[in-house]
């Protein structure tokens, strides 16, 4: 469906997306990553906004750029809020269909049907400016799917949504998923867990990994996680924790021990007899989430250079 | 073509819809109505002779010139720079052909616009003028007020597209600059201006080639009219192809980069 070859995109100096080499089989895929991290430029480049400094980009085998063919078959659904006024959702979006070469009635037969699947059909035909965020949220996602497109890419859907938008949003895009490929792009990793197969990390314009959920999670066995131990003796405990061998860096802050370890487990086998024998009293203990989230904060500092 | 077509017709009926506001109704009708009102004035307040030509040229100067190039400045500047400037572009360039849909769909709109303004300026203007001859003076002022639209409206879609920030501003100077002192200037530089032509087509269209002073055909090209409207049309195409260039060429990525 995508293949990226050493894909890289330059704004002046600025490195939007770095040497990124992929290739992305139908399916529905989360693309993660900080604010600035490249994703809408890589969105960008898939809907063929933008052109590549390096590399090559194919969708469905097609170079994106200024490709009509090409735009038939995606939908594309950008984080830029609307901002039009005077015009309702349903003009607007019968308008965009059109211009995928439809004619008036079967443009405005896609249009209602597309705003009904994201259950804007009551308020279709109020000016788009008196909408809630939420509303011109699925407006947006509403010109995305109206042309039936096999494969809708949206940037930051769930962006200013409240809760129960959110979840409304994610049942809409998550159904899309499993009938379609979707690319879905978020800053917010617990939004795309539920919708998305497949993830792709990305942090200052290179993709760290990519994968299915499990697949990602499996990197965790080769990457230390962080254990905070709060208690009354500190630098007796650290000497203990090091003492075992088995730890990657130990460091203190205050009344805290942070151990970096790859086998975790042992420091919870340990700890009962350090106590006793050495009269440490523990008040807290803090291990990092075995999930995704975490993994990608592990990924994302070990990029950055930071230490464990 | 089928479906660019389509996409054309969608861009320039979303287009007109929106215009279809009071606000915009309330600055067209004002603008239609000020030659009339100068007209009036004139009439009542001078001697002037019941000479066609000197209504023909404050009828020229009013309409296919001022009220015409307002009437572009207001709309096909903006028309352009609000696609390209706000978060809207986006929506439009990931629709096949959307870029050129857009651009050719603002023209279009702008000159539908500014041509109703402009035809129903000259109507009202010369039923307030009652000059004689009218008929003639009003068909010939609405076909210099169709050129005037679409040659600028074409210019000004091409500045617009290299310089969506500050369309306004370079069509104004490229107005000021090229189309009245260059415009004016009996060199060959006049030649690529839409002034000139449209001055011409006047002279032509009112009959006065043989009765024209010597001096100021320096101002006139005597050529025939179908040079003087293909002349036109060369300007608008040039500009349109150039600016559809610019704008399947040029890179816009949306506003919000991450």
């Amino acid at each position: 469906m995508i293949t990226l070859t050493s894909v890289t995109k330059l704004y002046g100096s600025v490195i939007g997306v770095n040497d990124i080499d992929v290739t992305l089989e139908p399916g529905s895929y989360g693309l993660l990553g900080p604010n600035g991290s490249g994703k809408s430029t890589l969105l960008n480049l898939l809907t063929g906004q933008l052109r590549p400094t390096l590399g090559r980009v194919r969708v469905y085998g097609m170079q994106p750029w200024n490709n009509s063919k090409l735009l038939m078959r995606i939908g594309f659904c950008p984080s830029s809020d609307i901002l039009i006024e005077g015009v309702s959702a349903r003009q607007w979006v019968r308008t965009l269909v059109r211009m995928h070469g439809y004619f008036p009635a079967e443009a405005h037969r896609r249009a209602d049907i597309a705003l009904e699947r994201v259950g804007l059909s009551s308020d279709m035909d109020r000016p788009m400016q008196t909408y809630s965020k939420g509303m011109r949220q699925r407006a947006k996602l509403a010109q995305a799917i109206a042309h039936d497109p096999e494969m809708l890419v949206l940037d930051e859907p769930f962006n200013g949504l409240d809760p129960v938008a959110r979840h409304d949003m994610a049942l809409v895009v998550g159904e899309w998923g499993r009938r379609k490929s979707l690319l879905v792009a978020s800053h917010m990793l617990h939004e795309l867990q539920t919708i998305c197969e497949s993830f792709l990390l990305i942090t200052g314009g290179r993709l760290l990994a990519w994968g299915k959920a499990a697949d990602i999670e499996q990197l965790l066995c080769d990457v230390p996680v962080e254990v905070s131990i709060s208690c009354n003796r500190p630098t007796r405990l650290a000497e203990l924790i090091v003492a075992t061998g088995q730890v990657h860096s130990v460091r203190i802050e205050e009344s805290t021990v942070v151990v970096g370890t790859l086998y975790p487990s042992l420091l919870a086998d340990f700890m009962p007899r350090w106590c006793v024998e050495e009269s440490i009293v523990i008040d807290q203990v803090r291990a990092p989430d075995q999930s995704l989230e975490g993994l990608f904060r592990l990924l994302v500092q070990q990029h950055r250079g930071e230490k464990y | 073509m089928k479906k660019f077509l389509e996409s054309l017709q969608a861009v320039i009926l979303f287009d007109i819809s929106r215009a279809v506001t009071t606000p915009r109704l309330l600055v067209a009708a004002i603008l239609a109505a000020v030659p009339a009102f100068i007209a009036l004035g004139v009439r009542f307040s001078t001697d002037i002779p019941a000479d066609t030509r000197v209504w023909a040229a404050l009828l020229y100067a009013l309409v296919p010139e001022a009220i015409c190039l307002l009437s572009l400045l207001l709309w096909m500047c903006p028309a352009i720079q609000s696609h390209l400037e706000s978060k809207t572009w986006v929506y439009l360039a990931i629709r096949p052909h959307g870029r050129r849909a857009m651009l050719l769909g603002a023209f279009a709109t702008a000159v539908v616009w500014t041509v109703a303004v402009g035809v129903a300026s000259a109507a009202m203007t010369i039923l307030a003028a009652q000059p004689p001859d009218a008929f003639r003076l009003f068909t010939v002022i609405c076909g210099l007020v169709i050129l005037s639209a679409v040659g600028r409206g074409a210019i000004f879609a091409l500045v617009s597209t290299i310089m969506p920030r500050r369309a306004m501003v370079l069509s104004v100077v490229y107005t000021l600059i090229f189309e009245f002192l260059a415009g004016f200037l009996p060199a060959i530089v006049n030649q690529f201006t839409v002034a000139l032509r449209l001055r011409s087509l006047l002279v032509q269209g009112m009959g006065w080639k043989t009765s024209m002073l010597r001096e100021l055909k320096l101002f006139f090209d005597p050529e025939p009219a179908w040079i003087q409207i293909g002349a036109i049309l060369t300007i608008t195409i040039v500009s349109l192809t150039a600016a559809v260039i610019v704008l399947e060429l040029r890179q816009f990525g949306t506003p919000d980069e991450t």
